[in-house]
């Protein structure tokens, strides 16, 4: 694999470009076509996805902390975030708590 | 939104954009981007690298996607190819910014720069605004005001997490890492579109069932397969109505 400035690099043009084709269609295509619908599911599926996977697959150092735990914090946050009418900064800060405070309850209770 | 008390010119508007970044908008991406510091940090790479992804990309979803498949090994062409299909929101979403702000039909050379600082957080934002401000020469100020508060606070937060989480190992470290997935899981479910939260919830299913089947092209080809099963069934259920 090439290294990561190289990749880096290759990442920002292939990302801009997306832009750089927004600025030139915009006024010329409606933004709400059926294929910007396509690209919104494809996009939100694939970010939503690997977050998941950080959640559920972690590599490194989040590997270290049981499953469990991040399913809590995980539950938490979504259960505050409807409970506190779709508040984000609210459910964030109970899942992150949750997740950190977990592994003492649990060795407390079991 | 209040403008009435803000002065008519483009400095006012300017600062009147970057006081309201530091509200719960800027407090968020702070927040998920300290998480991405600390991801980047436990991928291996530099804080400069780092930074130089959120100052250049832009884009949280790229950005995750870079450092995971880095931290993987995986072959360079499949993690350009996931980043950039990662990062394919911010096609639509520059399309959809430009009439809000543009004085007249036609690119000006701003419009390259304007697109690179937008990003999901401020198009919300923008649009919010727009329904209290006709001017486009105060909406261009606020937005330039908006975002060029918001790229500081995620450059400072991508530094902060990356320090962090070499300096305090362990359970902040990590608390710190779990921030961005979640975040980021709040920010779709917030849509209130069903063909959004539809790819969310096959998104979530099918991008770690492919990252088990294959980690050099689960993530991109689980994404595309969710988002346009997703894409399908809302198709159909609307002809169906």
């Amino acid at each position: 694999m090439p290294d990561a400035a190289t990749l880096l690099g290759i990442a920002i043009v292939c990302t801009y470009s997306w832009r750089w084709m927004g600025v030139l269609v915009a006024g010329r295509i409606e933004d709400d076509s059926p294929v910007f619908e396509w690209v919104t599911c494809v996009a939100y599926a694939i970010a939503t996805g690997l977050m998941m996977k950080i959640i559920l697959l972690p590599g490194g150092a989040l590997a270290e902390s049981h499953l469990i735990d991040r399913l809590a914090g995980l539950a938490v946050c979504v259960g505050v975030f409807y409970v506190m009418g779709k508040n984000l900064l609210a459910g964030l800060g109970a899942g992150v708590c949750a997740f950190m405070l977990f592994p003492g309850l649990r060795s407390l209770l079991f | 939104m209040d403008f009435r008390r803000t002065e008519q010119t483009w400095g006012a508007y300017f600062r009147q954009g970057m006081k309201h970044c530091l509200q719960a908008p800027g407090i968020g991406l702070f927040a998920a981007m300290s998480g991405f510091g600390a991801l980047a940090k436990d991928s291996g790479v530099s804080l400069l690298i780092a930074l130089g992804m959120t100052g250049g990309m832009w884009s949280t979803p790229g950005q995750v996607a870079f450092v995971e498949l880095f931290a993987t090994g995986v072959g360079g062409v499949a993690l350009i190819a996931s980043v950039t299909i990662a990062n394919v929101r911010m096609f639509p979403l520059t399309i959809a910014l430009m009439p809000l702000l543009r004085t007249r039909q036609g690119v000006e050379p701003a419009h390259y720069v304007m697109a690179h600082i937008n990003s999901v957080t401020s198009f919300v934002q923008v649009v919010e605004m727009c329904r209290h401000v006709s001017e486009k020469r105060l909406r261009t100020a606020y937005f330039f005001g908006f975002t060029t508060a918001c790229m500081s606070a995620g450059l400072l937060g991508t530094a902060l997490g990356y320090t962090m989480a070499s300096e305090m190992p362990g359970l902040i470290a990590r608390a710190l890492m779990l921030i961005t997935p979640l975040f980021m899981l709040l920010l779709a479910a917030r849509s209130s579109r069903r063909a959004v939260l539809a790819s969310v919830v096959l998104g979530c299913a099918l991008v770690p069932l492919g990252y088990t089947v294959s980690t050099d092209w689960g993530l991109l080809t689980g994404g595309v397969l969710a988002g346009t099963l997703a894409f399908g069934f809302e198709r159909m259920r609307k002809k169906d109505a």
